[in-house]
């Protein structure tokens, strides 16, 4: 049986053991067969950089994707945006890139012209707060979170909206002393500047599951709805952080909300522009705002603090309404909302210390009186006895 | 004076019944909804029937791919997070939106090693009732109502509801309102509960509680609007509807309800923004398309606009025929078109529906009735005639007739006499009324005829004595809730009588007539010939000249001038005042437009007096 293209490329690769004479040792860690392919547009490998004396993760396009015009842009995009945020705090930084590699076909034998750039690698991921989450507590996982949108502002600051947020898209990463988050994988990310790749979008561009209602109705494509995209993500990632629940699953139990979905996409449909579809979506969508409510924070089984009950749910509502034209748009009002619901909780934290420490105090007072009147007791009874004697 | 003027039906385009579906829950899956029969079904017994809506899934997240490589992603991480529910609970519901219900209980069993908490068994639970298990599934809510979860209580109650087992259901909303009086979901589950077991006033009050907790939610109003309905408070129905159309514009049921309350209060126009705005977000719903044409059709006939309306319920039909194409909607594009005097594509529609009505075996009594309703409308009497003749003829005798076959008998009756068969129209009408079931307002339509004609044509005391008997029956029954027809036999019965020379039963009647005095043309003139039995000529003159007043058609005064005369010419005769007698009898045989049978009577009583 022939090899795949991904197969041929990996394989040379990590045979040949070392790119440009600088990258060594390459391994691909995305690639496990053609029927298990966790990375659909391109191939990551982990490599040692002679040069800088670390890993760094190499991003190779995707062989079998190379007569994809809209695959290939959106891969040369990549480095681009990452070259916008060279040196900005909480961005993953570029190496180098994006460089030409010859890749050797031997059925015609040929030499192909793949593109690869590489950047930091970071190891530690975000994933145990979400998959372990019944063992965390509440201050942690805000706390996780609040780094989570500094991340995220990091890019917006660059006029950058990601497009996929996820917990699989985030890494931990040192910053002097301080364990900040960055986003990597911005294979659907897009300056608001630059133009579309494609004239239509019919689905949304990143993961289905985190993808803002009007993303899945047409707008996917939208540059000026780009962070309203991602705000809407982030209000995913604050459900899952409180719920064992997915927030799709709980998406898809509303019908309402997934009905509006539908209605919006067919009215979108059949218009021609970005701005006409904005307009259509405005006149639409206020009528269903009353009808469509997002899933509440507070789902089944929730383990939201009662005490930041109310301004988690009103936060998170904001985050994830249907109509983007009623989302919260500022970052900086979500953190600083955030930030009081640590404090909340720190204050009850520290109430709930001092209260203890209290009650331990008034049960030893209590105890060294019982001890004490034992004591007199004791006394008095002894005294008594000699008395009679 | 005698009223022979059968108005035309009241016909409107006729839709399919929904029911009122009352949610227990809002959000759920698999609902259980108390189904509440239509406003607009007429059976007395009408029983609301627990039923459970399947909501068919279309995927427009495109998770499908998705899915797959989620799993995947999580399945590697099986080691790290094996320990962990959250993990398992992840990958059950990523199991579960692909459809692997192995996959997904395997998780969930997994889970629930980890952790039995309510929400953990809750989940196992949800998954035994969406496989039908129901005894497995209450095991597990019974673990999450020991650690006082409403949920389990709610989920416990719906398969008790499902049994129809009204006890426990009772007895676990009690429990739920115990553990959380304040509970949303809790109070809304109560309050179609009560409706169901048909404790309205409790339902409002659950549904106001549920209102005050979250008031955006369109099916809480819905269901409140049913219990307003039910104990007849269809103002408050209305503006609950209102609130619930204002939440969400897109709600079916919602749509439906206000349109066939407000048709059934008489307010049809107030519909058409409801219907105009459903069908903004939902084009391809055919009971939202065929309401609109109900709507702008009834509300022509009340507005300057009337063509406007009726092009806009045509076009509302034909966006239905996208969708379905069926004799009933035929039928109605055949009403709307007749209405809009386009009688060749009404024809074309009605024998359409005709053909398709008869092809599907379907009842076309409907259509013929308002085939024949056209053919008379446009005073094609003699086809009217046949065609009813031939649809009579296929009728059994043995059986009840349904309104509309009692009323082709009818038109059948109206026909013949516009083409003067009148022997032949009173023989039908006395075999139709002896020999057929049919209905009393048509029956009762039927007498009326013969009364005049036995009465004007050719009084035949007895037989009218017979007929007068058999519709002063019907009019004392209940059966009779049209005023307008119940006036105008009541004013013939009395014009009869005083024809008859029976006085006195006239005069007992016509206190009954007293309220259309001064309003009916007929009954004004009546109450005139009244006042000449008495004697009083002036007061009886001034009360026809009244009634003359009162007819708005200017062609349609002649006859009653002419009665006039002719009874108060009869009048100077019975008193023996032969000129006056003589000139007011000739007055009533000189009349234009006047009716022959009265000239002749009149010309024979001048020929007594040697005129």
């Amino acid at each position: 049986m022939s090899k795949s293209p991904q197969q041929s490329l990996i394989e040379q690769i990590e045979a040949k053991g070392s790119i440009d004479n600088r990258f060594n040792d390459p391994k691909c860690i995305n690639y496990v067969g053609e029927n298990d392919r966790t990375g659909v547009l391109s191939l990551v490998f982990q490599a040692f950089d002679d040069i800088e004396q670390k890993h760094v993760a190499l991003k190779f396009m995707d062989p079998s994707r190379l007569g994809d015009s809209y695959r290939l842009d959106a891969f040369n995009r990549e480095p681009i945006l990452l070259e916008r945020v060279k040196d900005k705090k909480r961005c993953l930084q570029l190496i180098t890139g994006p460089s030409p590699y010859g890749w050797e076909i031997e059925n015609p034998k040929t030499t192909l012209t793949v593109k690869f750039f590489a950047t930091e690698w970071l190891e530690e991921e975000v994933e145990d707060t979400f998959e372990n989450q019944q063992l965390i507590l509440a201050s942690q996982k805000l706390k996780l979170f609040r780094k989570i949108i500094l991340a995220v502002e990091a890019i917006h600051s660059a006029n950058i909206s990601h497009r996929d947020i996820k917990p699989d898209n985030m890494r931990v990463r040192v910053e002097n002393g301080d364990d900040v988050v960055v986003l990597i994988d911005f294979g659907t990310a897009a300056h608001s500047e630059t133009p579309n790749l494609q004239s239509e979008y019919q689905k949304s561009v990143g993961a289905p599951a985190y993808a803002s209602p009007e993303a899945h109705a047409g707008l996917a494509g939208e540059r000026t709805t780009g962070y309203l995209t991602d705000i809407y993500a982030l209000g995913c990632l604050l459900f899952e952080l409180f719920n064992k629940e997915l927030f799709i699953k709980a998406v898809v139990d509303n019908t309402p909300f997934e009905r509006a979905i539908t209605i919006m996409r067919v009215e979108l449909s059949g218009v021609a522009t970005n701005d006409l579809k904005k307009v259509t979506w405005k006149e639409k969508a206020a009528g269903l705002n009353n009808a469509v409510q997002p899933p509440s924070i507070l789902y089944n089984g929730h383990s939201v603090p009662s005490c930041i009950k109310t301004l988690l749910e009103s936060v998170h509502s904001k985050m994830t309404q249907f109509d983007f034209y009623q989302r919260s748009s500022d970052l900086n009002v979500i953190r600083k909302k955030i930030d009081s619901a640590i404090r909340t909780l720190e204050n009850e934290l520290l109430q709930a210390k001092k209260l203890r420490d209290k009650r331990l105090w008034r049960e030893k007072r209590i105890q060294k009186l019982q001890r004490r009147e034992a004591k007199l007791q004791a006394y008095l009874s002894k005294k008594l006895e000699v008395n009679n004697v | 004076m005698f009223n022979n003027d059968t108005p035309q039906k009241k016909r409107d385009v006729s839709v399919s019944l929904k029911n009122i579906h009352v949610y227990f829950d809002d959000t759920a899956f698999n609902q259980v909804s108390l189904d509440i029969p239509s406003v607009l079904n007429d059976d007395e017994h009408r029983v609301p029937k627990i039923s459970i809506k399947e909501i068919a899934h279309e995927d427009p997240l495109n998770l499908g791919n998705y899915l797959k490589k989620r799993i995947s992603d999580l399945e590697k991480k099986s080691e790290r997070f094996q320990n962990s529910s959250t993990y398992h609970i992840h990958l059950a519901n990523l199991y579960q939106l692909s459809n692997d219900d192995k996959k997904s209980l395997e998780h969930l069993q997994l889970a629930l090693s980890l952790d039995p908490d309510s929400f953990t068994n809750n989940k196992v639970g949800d998954f035994y009732i969406d496989h039908q298990n129901y005894d497995l599934a209450s095991k597990y809510f019974d673990v999450g109502i020991s650690q006082e979860s409403t949920y389990s209580c709610l989920r416990k109650a719906y398969i008790s509801l499902k049994n129809q087992d009204v006890k426990s259901t009772k007895d676990l909303l009690d429990q739920a309102l115990k553990i959380d009086a304040l509970d949303y979901k809790t109070r809304l589950f109560y309050g179609a509960f009560c409706l169901w077991t048909g404790q309205n006033e409790q339902a409002i009050r659950n549904f106001r509680v549920a209102s005050s907790i979250k008031y955006t939610s369109s099916p809480l109003h819905v269901n409140m609007a049913a219990a307003y309905w039910n104990i007849g408070l269809t103002s408050k129905a209305l503006k609950s509807l209102q609130t619930a159309l204002a939440i969400d514009p897109t709600n079916e049921n919602a749509v439906y309800f206000i349109s066939d309350l407000l048709y059934h209060d008489q307010q049809a126009d107030k519909s058409i923004k409801y219907l105009e705005k459903f069908i903004r977000y939902e084009q391809k719903s055919p009971d939202a398309w065929e309401r609109l044409a109900r709507a702008y059709y009834v509300s022509a006939f009340n507005t300057e606009s009337k063509s406007k309306h009726l092009t806009n319920a045509l076009k509302a039909l034909k966006q239905k025929i996208h969708f379905i194409l069926d004799a009933s909607t035929l039928n109605n594009l055949g009403l709307v078109s007749w209405k809009l005097n386009n009688h060749l594509d009404a024809s074309r529609y009605f024998e359409k529906s005709l053909r398709m009505a008869i092809q599907e075996n379907e009842p076309t009594d409907h259509i013929f009735y308002n085939l024949i309703g056209m053919m008379i409308d446009t005073q094609k009497y003699d086809v009217a005639k046949v065609t009813s003749e031939k649809y009579i003829g296929a009728l059994d005798t043995n059986k009840n007739l349904s309104i509309y076959e009692s009323r082709i008998l009818l038109q059948n009756i109206v026909s013949s006499f516009a083409i003067s068969s009148k022997e032949l129209a009173i023989g039908n009408a006395k075999r139709y009324t002896e020999n057929f079931h049919i209905d009393n307002i048509s029956k009762l339509e039927i007498l009326n005829y013969m009364i005049y004609h036995f009465a004007v044509e050719t009084q035949e005391k007895k037989v009218l004595q017979e007929k007068i008997g058999e519709a002063l029956e019907i009019i004392n029954s209940e059966d009779v809730d049209n005023d307008n027809l119940r006036f105008r036999s009541l004013n013939n019965i009395i014009f009869s009588y005083f024809t008859l020379e029976e006085d006195k039963k006239a005069f007992s009647l016509l206190p009954f007539l007293s309220s259309e005095f001064h309003k009916d043309p007929f009954a004004t003139a009546t109450l005139g010939l009244s006042k000449l039995k008495r004697n009083d000529i002036e007061k009886g003159k001034a009360l026809y000249l009244e009634a003359i007043s009162l007819v708005v058609d200017p062609s349609k005064k002649a006859p009653f001038r002419q009665r006039m005369n002719f009874e108060i010419g009869k009048k100077y005769l019975s008193d023996n005042e032969l000129l006056k007698a003589t000139r007011y009898l000739q007055k009533a045989v000189s009349e234009k437009n006047g009716l022959p049978s009265v000239k002749a009577v009149a010309k024979q009583l001048l020929a007594r007096l040697n005129y």
